[in-house]
C-alpha cells in the first residue's frame, strides 16, 4: 500500500504530470502527422528523457505511446489516411461518417473508444502481470536464455515484407550488441582500440537513426514526388460537437468492452500489434453487430471497435514487457531501452526490487489514457490543423532533433555521426525491405541472451543438454521455435489445405457429372 | 529487386566471414570448456553466412518470392533524399565547430529551400521557431547542454 502511495506521489507531483501532458500532447501530434510513426515519436523524444531524474522521463515515454496510437485516427476519420498503421481500419468507417457530416461525432467516438480501451488493458495489466511476475521469479539463466531467444524469435512476426531479411535485421542487432566490453570476462571485442567502442556503440543514437533519421528521409522523397503538396491534407469537413451522445455511447459500450478485451489480449501476445488488434476488432464488431449493413458506411462500431483494440494494445503490450522482459513490437524493444538507460531491469525482479517503479507505471499509464481523452476532447481543432503542416517544414525539424537529442545522450559529436550513419544505412536497409523493429530488438536481447546463454553453460560445466532437460526453458525454446516458423510454414500450409480442398471440390464435381 | 537481393546475400556472407576473421584472436572456449568471447560473435557470424545462403537460394529457386518489387536507389527522389542526409552530414560538421545556433540558422533554410519551399517568411520563421524552442525545452526548462562552438573554446 505505501508502495503504491508512493508511486501516486510520483505521478501526481506537477513535474511528472507535466512530462505526462507533453508526452500525450507530442504523441497525439505525431500521431496525427501522416509519415510519423509511434516508434519515431518514441525515439525522437528518448533522449530527453535522459535529463529528468526519477520517473518523469517513463512517464513521458508511457504518454507519447497511448497519444501516438490515438493521434492516428484524427487523419484517418477526417482526411481518409491513417496517421498510424493502427488506425488504418478506421479509416473504413470514420471518413464516411466525416463525409455524412458527422466528423465531429467520430471524433469523439474514436476518442472515446481510445481511452476506454487503453484504461481497459491497463486494468488487466495491473491484475494480471503481478501474478505472471510471481510465477517468472524462479527462473534462472538457462529460462532466461529461452525467454531472449523467445523474444527475438518475434522478429519473424514484426518483419513486414521479408522474414529472411527480417533474420538478418536481427542478427545485425546482435552483432551491434557484440562491440565493446565482453559481459563477462570484460575483455574487449571489435573495439579496435576506441575509448568510443569500449563502452559498446550507443544505443541512443543507433535507435533515434533508425526510426527517426531513415524517416526524414523518406519525408524528402515523399516531398519530391508529392511536388509539395499540401492542400491534399486540408481538412474539407465541418467539426461540430466532440462529446459522444449517451444514445451513441449506450449503443458502443458492448463493441468498447469486447474490442478492448481483444485488444488486450493481442497486445500481450509478441509480435502482434495495434494493426492486427485494430482489423480483429473490426471483424469481430462487424459479425456481433445488429446493423451489419452499415458498416463501410459510417457506422459509429466501426470507427469504435478499431480505436478500442488498437489502444488496448498499450496494456496488453506492456505484460509481456514487464513480466518478462520481452518487447513485443519495435515500440515496446525502444521503451525497453529507455527502462534500461534508466536502470531499471525489466522483468520479472523488477516486481520484487523496484515495486514503487512498477506502481508508478500502473498509475501513469492511467493517467495518460484520461489526460489523452481530456485533450482528444478538447483539443481537437487544434490536432486537425497541425495535420497540414507541410513536410519541407516538418522535415528540418525531425533533423534538428535527431542531431541535438543524440548529441544529448553523452554529450558527444561522435553520437550524432552515428545517428547519421545509422539512418542513412536505415533508409537504404527500408528501401531494401528490411525493417527496423529486428535490429533494435537484437541489439535490446542480444546481452541478454549471450550472458544467459554463457552463465548456464558456466551452472552446466558445458553441457548444452541443460536447455532442453529443464522443463520451463525446454517449453520457451519450443514456443520459439513455433513463433520463429510459423510465419514460414503457416502460408504455405494454408495454401496447400486451400489447394487440397479446391482439388476435392473439383473431385466431387467430376464424380457428379460422371 | 532480384539483383538487391543477390547483393544483400553476398553482403550477409562477407559480414559474417568478416566477424569470424576479427574474432579469430579471442577466446571460443576456456580450458573448462565454457564459451568465451568469440563464442557468440561466432555464432552471429555463421548466422548471416546461413542467411546470406538462404536469401541466394531464394533468389536462384523461388522466383516469385519478390514477384512485383522493385527497388530504384538511383531515382531523382532517392537522390534527393540522399542529397538530404549529405546536407544534415555538413550540418554535424557545422554543429561541432560552429555550434548550435549558427549550424541550423545555415541548416533549416538551405534543406528547406532543397525541399521547395520559397516563401521567406515561411523559411525565417521555421528557422527562427525550431531554433527558439528547442533552446528554451533544452537549456532552460530541461537543463541541457547543446553543441558548443568548437571553434570559439
Amino acid at each position: 500500500m505505501i508502495d503504491i502511495l508512493h508511486a501516486a506521489e510520483i505521478v501526481f507531483s506537477a513535474q511528472s504530470l507535466l512530462m505526462l501532458f507533453l508526452g500525450v500532447f507530442a504523441g497525439i501530434i505525431i500521431g496525427a502527422l501522416p509519415g510519423l510513426t509511434v516508434n519515431m515519436g518514441i525515439a525522437l523524444l528518448l533522449p530527453l528523457t535522459f535529463t529528468f531524474e526519477g520517473m518523469a522521463g517513463i512517464l513521458m515515454l508511457l504518454g507519447v505511446y497511448c497519444g501516438a496510437i490515438y493521434g492516428g485516427s484524427i487523419t484517418a476519420i477526417l482526411i481518409n489516411t491513417p496517421g498510424t498503421p493502427a488506425s488504418a481500419a478506421t479509416v473504413l468507417d470514420g471518413y464516411p461518417m466525416a463525409m455524412k457530416g458527422e466528423a465531429g461525432r467520430a471524433l469523439g467516438l474514436s476518442t472515446a473508444s481510445s481511452m476506454f480501451g487503453g484504461l481497459f488493458s491497463t486494468i488487466a495489466l495491473v491484475l494480471v502481470a503481478p501474478q505472471l511476475a510471481k510465477v517468472a521469479t524462479g527462473l534462472s539463466a538457462p529460462e532466461y536464455f529461452a525467454l531472449g531467444v523467445f523474444g527475438i524469435s518475434i522478429i519473424t512476426s514484426v518483419s513486414s515484407h521479408s522474414i529472411i531479411k527480417g533474420l538478418m535485421g536481427g542478427a545485425i542487432g546482435l552483432a551491434i550488441a557484440c562491440i565493446g566490453l565482453d559481459p563477462m570476462t570484460a575483455g574487449m571485442r571489435f573495439t579496435f582500440d576506441s575509448y568510443y567502442l569500449m563502452g559498446g556503440i550507443s544505443f541512443v543514437p543507433v535507435l533515434v537513426g533508425l526510426f527517426a533519421f531513415s524517416q526524414a528521409m523518406l519525408g524528402m522523397e515523399d516531398n519530391f514526388v508529392e511536388k509539395g503538396r499540401s492542400e491534399d491534407r486540408k481538412v474539407k469537413v465541418k467539426i461540430d460537437r466532440v462529446l459522444p451522445s449517451w444514445l451513441d455511447f449506450r449503443r458502443v459500450l458492448p463493441t468498447y468492452l469486447r474490442s478492448s478485451a481483444i485488444g488486450t489480449v493481442i497486445g500481450a501476445i509478441p509480435g502482434t500489434g495495434g494493426d492486427i488488434a485494430s482489423f480483429v476488432s473490426y471483424t469481430e464488431a462487424k459479425r456481433w453487430s445488429k446493423h451489419p449493413e452499415e458498416f463501410g458506411h459510417g457506422s459509429p462500431e466501426g470507427v469504435s471497435a478499431p480505436e478500442a483494440g488498437a489502444n488496448a494494445v498499450s496494456g496488453g503490450a506492456m505484460v509481456p514487457l514487464m513480466t518478462l522482459g520481452i518487447p513485443g513490437d519495435g515500440a515496446t524493444a525502444i521503451m525497453m531501452g529507455a527502462f534500461m538507460v534508466q536502470g531499471l531491469q525489466l522483468g520479472p525482479m523488477l516486481f520484487t526490487e523496484h515495486p514503487v517503479e512498477v506502481n508508478t507505471i500502473f498509475i501513469g499509464l492511467f493517467a495518460a489514457n484520461i489526460l489523452m481523452g481530456a485533450l482528444g476532447f478538447l483539443g481537437i481543432r487544434l490536432f486537425t490543423k497541425v495535420m497540414i503542416v507541410p513536410r519541407k517544414v516538418l522535415v528540418p525539424i525531425i533533423l534538428v532533433l535527431c542531431a541535438v537529442g543524440s548529441y544529448s545522450v553523452n554529450h558527444t559529436m561522435i553520437d550524432v555521426f552515428v545517428m547519421m550513419i545509422a539512418g542513412v544505412l536505415g533508409y537504404v536497409m527500408m528501401r531494401l525491405d528490411f525493417s527496423m523493429s529486428p535490429i533494435v530488438i537484437g541489439i535490446i536481447l542480444g546481452p541478454m541472451v549471450e550472458t544467459n546463454l554463457r552463465r548456464a553453460l558456466i551452472m552446466s560445466d558445458g553441457d548444452f543438454s541443460v536447455f532442453l532437460t529443464r522443463p520451463i526453458c525446454a517449453t520457451f525454446l519450443v514456443i520459439a521455435v513455433i513463433t520463429l516458423l510459423l510465419p514460414v510454414v503457416g502460408p504455405k500450409f494454408g495454401a496447400w489445405r486451400r489447394a487440397r480442398k479446391a482439388m476435392s471440390a473439383t473431385g466431387a464435381e467430376g464424380s457428379t457429372v460422371d | 529487386m532480384r539483383p538487391a537481393n543477390v547483393v544483400v546475400a553476398i553482403l550477409s556472407v562477407l559480414l559474417g566471414v568478416t566477424i569470424l576473421w576479427l574474432a579469430g584472436d579471442l577466446t571460443h572456449f576456456d580450458e573448462n570448456g565454457v564459451p568465451g568471447e568469440a563464442f557468440w560473435p561466432s555464432f552471429v557470424a555463421w548466422l548471416f553466412i546461413a542467411l546470406g545462403c538462404v536469401q541466394g537460394a531464394e533468389v536462384a529457386f523461388v522466383r516469385s518470392a519478390h514477384a512485383g518489387r522493385t527497388v530504384d536507389l538511383h531515382s531523382v527522389p532517392v537522390r534527393i533524399a540522399f542529397l538530404g542526409a549529405a546536407i544534415a552530414l555538413a550540418f554535424a560538421v557545422l554543429l561541432t565547430y560552429f555550434g548550435f545556433i549558427a549550424a541550423t540558422a545555415v541548416f533549416v533554410p538551405t534543406l528547406m529551400l532543397l525541399m521547395g519551399s520559397r516563401s521567406p517568411l515561411q523559411i525565417s520563421l521555421t528557422t527562427v521557431g525550431v531554433i527558439a524552442v528547442i533552446w528554451v525545452f533544452f537549456v532552460l526548462i530541461f537543463n541541457n547542454e547543446l553543441p558548443p562552438p568548437s571553434l570559439f573554446e
